[in-house]
């Protein structure tokens, strides 16, 4: 697995695609995902669901690492095409919510939910952009929540609090009493990274792991440049 | 080849015999706009390209629904001519914003016309992987997926590429 940051490559050098990860606030252990992709203008953009209805489309982030995607040429630039296809497609922007089931991409880039208060983290847009392409890289159906996962959960809910509708938040509190996966972005970036997808949560603990460790220190360095 | 410079063609389309032509869609096209506009004679005489500035191959039969493709959905004319070179960001992405406006319109009987239309010997390599991941959420409502898929996993082959592992998940 080979990590790129600004002090080692270039933005420039990304092939079509690729998967980007960083911790865009040092102060808290809070990974952030998107994908690097090669727009229609031959410009590197980061398309990621930075918040509730925040589909953002920007410059690359410093703060960020990259990592390859072992995918062919060909594919990656169609699904860089569909990065900028399902940008476009969504305007509106794409709500945040805690439980991936029941929503989607379809074809056409637009994001579809079966339930009005359905939607997704800066995790699960990786993975659904990723299966709504025929590239299931993670086994959803043997993916199991964990006692864990509701502290980071009802945090996230915190936050949300002020930005959703208050029918929104109580429709992502009964998903987590019900029970709700979560999908990591190190564990996310490590599945699009690692061949033979689709990968169960066994097999992705040790490299979401390596990636980890990986932001960590490239927040530490990037942070620590930036007060020279 | 043959040359072929004209054809007397019957202005109602749905008793049009179904032509083998070796001429740019654009002028084909441009024929069948003429045809539409020209009210008050049921016979007109076309001229279409000659072989000589004739730069791509294509053998579509005319049918009603091609037609009505056409009608609807203009872009795919100048798709035809251009399939073989969309193989970066910038030529694909007006395309696909056109397919998926007919998938969000839920005109499937269209779309499927199109993937029908579609000649893989005639798409870029990245479009043979691409028209069918685009559309593969909405197979199930596209007849011609199924085809389009095996014909175009023959063409990758033929261009000595590794269709499994290119259209990995569709398959």
């Amino acid at each position: 697995m080979e990590v790129n940051s600004i002090f080692d490559s270039s933005f420039d050098e990304i092939d079509s695609l690729c998967v980007t990860i960083g911790r865009p606030n040092k102060n808290r252990n809070q990974q952030h995902i998107g994908l690097l992709y090669t727009d229609s203008e031959g410009e590197t953009k980061f398309l990621h669901l930075a918040w509730h209805f925040a589909l953002s489309n920007d410059k690359p982030d410093n703060k960020f690492i990259w990592l390859d995607i072992p995918l062919d040429p060909l594919n990656k630039i169609h699904l860089a095409s569909m990065c900028q296809t399902i940008y476009e497609s969504n305007q509106d922007g794409i709500p945040y919510g805690l439980c991936i089931e029941g929503t989607g991409f379809a074809k056409d880039g637009t994001f579809t939910a079966e339930e009005q208060y359905a939607g997704l983290t800066c995790a699960t847009f990786v993975i659904r952009f990723f299966h709504s392409q025929g590239f299931s890289i993670i086994d959803l159906e043997q993916w199991n929540h964990l006692p864990d996962d509701k502290v980071w959960q009802r945090q996230i809910l915190q936050l949300l609090e002020g930005h959703a509708s208050k029918e929104h938040i109580d429709a992502q509190r009964i998903k987590i009493q019900k029970g709700a996966a979560r999908f990591k972005p190190e564990v996310v970036a490590a599945a699009v990274t690692l061949p033979s997808p689709p990968h169960d949560a066994e097999h992705l603990t040790e490299p979401a792991n390596k990636i980890l460790a990986e932001v960590i220190k490239h927040a530490q360095k990037y942070a620590t440049k930036s007060t020279q | 080849m043959v040359a072929i410079d004209s054809y007397i063609i019957d202005q109602q389309y749905n008793a049009l015999p179904i032509i083998e032509h070796r001429v740019k869609e654009s002028s084909n096209f441009n024929t069948y706009q003429t045809l539409s506009s020209t009210s008050s004679s049921s016979v007109v005489m076309i001229t279409l390209n000659s072989p000589a500035n004739t730069t791509t191959f294509s053998i579509r039969e005319y049918s009603p629904s091609y037609m009505k493709l056409l009608e609807n959905a203009s872009w795919v004319v100048s798709f035809f001519e251009s399939a073989s070179e969309l193989n970066s960001v910038k030529a694909l992405v007006p395309y696909y914003k056109e397919i998926n406006k007919l998938l969000n319109q839920k005109n499937f009987a269209l779309c499927d016309t199109f993937l029908n239309q579609v000649q893989t010997n005639e798409l870029s390599d990245v479009l043979l992987i691409g028209l069918l991941r685009l559309t593969n959420n909405w197979k199930s409502d596209l007849p011609s997926w199924s085809s389009l898929l095996a014909n175009s996993g023959k063409e990758l082959e033929r261009r000595g590429h590794d269709s499994k592992a290119l259209l990995t998940g569709l398959v």
